[in-house]
């Protein structure tokens, strides 16, 4: 049943986010082209086009930053209306049980999260490798001797792993961030009037809690300690075990956020 | 064995008491008319049952199991409410339930939509609020469920559309199922009701079958409400 939930909140959450990361995409594109022929300089008479220009950067870069965002209200959105809404009349008569149902949705949500992410990603480097195309052949040779030379050394000092620990670190902070969310909604369904308030309120008292309790553990989750870190101690294995250990309090807050409100859902369910 | 049953069953709002106590058995094979006006706890009831509320006190039981994932699967409602998503072909949404109900009868639903003159692929967004009601009611009564809960079906759609819905419901129910049906338009359910449950400002105030109602009052149970809930 965890599937079939999960197929069709990812098709729902499909339907409204693809429209948007093609946009992004076929945009960044338009921009890769403007950048790798340099059609800015070629057309500086045409003031125009330079207007056009100038809208398209700030149109693609708001797509970046945007569908990632509109990715998580999305879910948010999603999580309410099917739980809580109208369509809970249909969503809480199926016979699944609650950590399925919840377990699905999270699912999809964190997987639609995480494409966002990707295709951002996959969208600036259209736009980078056009600016490369667009670089004169010393240059790309400049550009591609930095590059080897930061892979070497990325080589040497284990970064690599460091970047495993990342992608992983980041995809269990989607996982837990999506859930404190779908928690927060339900928290905020306890209440009879001013649902969205208590909602952003209790966001906001779980993310303080959360960083307290990341405090006390003292787990490492920004570049500037990172990069003091292995300042200090010239390696980076002393980063890569404070980042496991960041790791797994995100994933046990995840647990814990992903009981707390499976027992929201089973016990204090009203739809009135 | 009782197909359904609740124990001493009480819902409160905060200071509003919904259901005062109940206790009650209902039998397979009937169409119970769950009457009383607006506002005397036949939603609560409903949705109790079908585990969108929590009960503040009492036990709930269908087919002698807690409400759960097993009764969702023995249970079709039908809500008095709009919970199709908007987004789906007629299709889809046939496809949303064969997935999850293992009782749904697909070929029972398309046959039943047939007289609609709507494909298959239209979007649920683009029906009438007429045509909605409809296709609610189609994939409720194509299930073979063993209980059906049918919150005010007939109200708010016009005459020629009642027929349609009380016909289909009596053409299509399964034969072992209990049929609760909630409404206060009892002149047009009455006919085709068994038993009758009258609902006062959350208790059972009566609870006996339509005939026997008849043969004791000499009165139709339309006659009967109007005395009982005379404002």
């Amino acid at each position: 049943m965890l599937i079939k939930i999960f197929k069709y909140d990812f098709l729902e959450s499909g339907r409204k986010l693809l429209p948007g990361i093609l946009a992004m995409l076929l945009l960044s594109l338009a921009q890769g082209i403007v950048l790798a022929y340099n059609l800015v300089k070629k057309n500086a008479v045409n003031g125009s086009l330079q207007i056009i220009f100038g809208i398209l950067i700030v149109v693609v870069t708001a797509f970046i930053i945007g569908i990632i965002i509109a990715a998580m209200i999305i879910q948010i959105t999603q999580y309410n209306s099917t739980i809580y809404g109208a369509r809970g009349h249909l969503t809480n008569v199926l016979p699944v049980n609650t950590s399925s149902m919840l377990g699905g949705k999270l699912l999809s949500a964190s997987l639609w999260v995480l494409i966002s992410i990707m295709v951002s990603g996959i969208a600036i480097a259209i736009i980078f490798g056009c600016l490369f195309l667009n670089l004169g052949a010393h240059d790309q040779e400049g550009a591609r001797q930095i590059f080897s030379q930061l892979l070497k050394q990325a080589r040497e000092y284990g970064f690599f792993q460091l970047f495993a620990q990342a992608v992983l670190g980041t995809v269990i902070g989607i996982v837990e961030l999506v859930i404190t969310l779908y928690l927060c909604v339900s928290l905020g369904q306890l209440v009879s009037k001013m649902k969205v308030l208590v909602g952003i309120v209790a966001f906001f008292v779980i993310s303080f809690i959360e960083s307290k309790i990341d405090s006390l553990l003292q787990v490492q989750n920004s570049f500037d300690k990172y990069h003091g870190l292995v300042e200090k101690h010239q390696d980076v294995s002393v980063v890569i075990n404070n980042g496991w250990s960041g790791i797994i309090v995100s994933l046990a807050f995840a647990v814990i956020f992903f009981f707390i409100t499976r027992w929201l859902l089973s016990r204090t369910l009203n739809l009135e | 064995m009782n197909r359904l049953s609740c124990t001493n069953l009480t819902k409160r709002y905060g200071r509003l008491t919904a259901l005062n106590g109940i206790t009650l058995e209902l039998q397979p094979g009937k169409i119970i008319g769950l009457l009383g006006p607006n506002g005397s706890g036949k939603t609560t009831f409903i949705k109790l049952f079908n585990g969108l509320l929590q009960p503040t006190a009492g036990e709930l039981l269908i087919d002698g199991m807690p409400i759960g994932p097993d009764t969702k699967a023995e249970v079709a409602y039908l809500p008095d409410n709009d919970f199709l998503p908007e987004y789906m072909t007629i299709k889809g949404f046939l496809d949303y339930y064969e997935d999850f109900f293992k009782d749904f009868d697909r070929k029972r639903a398309e046959k039943l939509l047939e007289p609609l003159g709507l494909p298959l692929s239209q979007k649920i967004k683009t029906c009438s609020k007429g045509t909605k009601e409809k296709i609610r009611l189609i994939v409720t009564l194509s299930r073979r469920a063993k209980v059906y809960f049918l919150d005010e079906p007939i109200a708010g759609v016009d005459p020629a559309a009642r027929e349609y819905i009380l016909k289909t419901l009596v053409e299509n129910y399964a034969e072992d199922a209990v049929v609760i049906l909630s409404t206060h338009l009892i002149s047009d359910v009455e006919p085709i009701l068994d038993d009758v449950l009258f609902i006062k400002n959350g208790n059972i105030v009566l609870h006996e079958e339509t005939d026997s109602i008849r043969e004791r009052t000499g009165k139709s149970v339309d006659e009967l409400f109007r005395e009982e809930f005379r404002c």
